[in-house]
């Protein structure tokens, strides 16, 4: 059985739809203008760092980076409970448009830690237990976004991805906590440090900038993905109600 | 200094991608929208 059914009305798609646009439009130009300001911060107002000297500025984007794929993980496991219990279609799309957002956030994360890594330890890849651990992570939402391709959109895709948008998320946290729990070649925390952070006011200030920056970019980015979740929806409602008017 | 643009390309690179992957695929749903309300109106039975 095919999950057909609109969320809402079809005459209230198009007011959505007006709604909708308006405020992706205001966050997009909200990430633009923040973007550039964070390049200027990145690359002209924060001081280059003594020891590792220019390549550590990739730590501006890399860390929102693995931020925003913590927070997209967190949207699927959210969307994954709340379709489990009320079986409701927009939170299968939040899970789905979510886990979809996370997996390209944890490329690019992967893409720039292993330059850094280059530049910082002499290789691209270490079997690190802060590699490894995202490795799995983006293996684990890989196949989320498999099993969705392989079985299609139906209400068994959804229940199936639902119990692994759950099951996945347990790999979130040892991500997160794996610099403590093991001897590592990653850096620790130097912002989320039981300490405080232990950077100076220009460069904190630069990462907050884009900490903001990306997360405002990940809300635009997964408003607009489940716009295109929504589309496909209503598709799949008009060629049930073509088919079912020619039978 | 060149691992630092490295880097910072592969991230804008990747991200215009993605936009521009989902772009498209609005641009043809859209299309497909459009394309199966004309079919739906016309089947529909004349007053």
């Amino acid at each position: 059985m095919g999950i057909t059914t609109l969320d809402r009305p079809a005459t209230q798609n198009s007011e959505f739809r007006t709604q909708n646009s308006e405020l992706n439009a205001i966050l997009a130009w909200a990430t633009a203008v923040l973007m550039a300001l964070s390049l200027y911060a990145v690359f002209i107002y924060a001081p280059i760092e003594r020891t590792q000297g220019a390549p550590q500025k990739i730590f501006y984007f890399h860390v929102p980076l693995a931020w925003d794929a913590y927070l997209a993980f967190f949207c699927t496991l959210v969307g994954s409970i709340a379709y489990l219990r009320t079986a409701k279609p927009k939170w299968d799309m939040l899970a789905y448009s979510a886990a979809e957002i996370g997996v390209v956030f944890t490329t690019l994360v992967l893409i720039s830690g292993s330059i850094w890594g280059k530049t910082i330890w002499g290789t691209w890849w270490t079997w690190d237990a802060r590699l490894t651990s995202t490795l799995v992570m983006w293996f684990i939402y890989v196949a989320y976004l498999m099993l969705r391709s392989s079985i299609g959109r139906t209400v068994r895709a959804a229940r199936y991805a639902a119990v692994l948008g759950i099951v996945g998320f347990i790999d979130v946290p040892i991500v997160h906590m794996s610099v403590t729990w093991w001897r590592t070649l990653h850096p620790q925390p130097t912002i989320a440090n039981p300490a405080g952070p232990t950077l100076p006011g220009s460069m904190l200030a630069t990462f907050f900038l884009c900490l903001v920056t990306f997360t405002i970019l990940f809300a635009w980015l997964l408003r607009e993905r489940m716009a295109v979740e929504q589309l496909r929806h209503e598709v799949d409602a008009l060629t049930a109600s073509v088919l079912e008017s020619e039978a | 200094m060149s691992y630092l643009f490295a880097a910072f390309l592969v991230i804008w690179i990747g991200l215009f991608a993605y936009i521009l992957h989902w772009q498209r695929q609005v641009r043809d749903l859209r299309a497909e929208v459009a394309a199966l309300r004309q079919v739906a109106n016309q089947e529909r039975p004349q007053p």
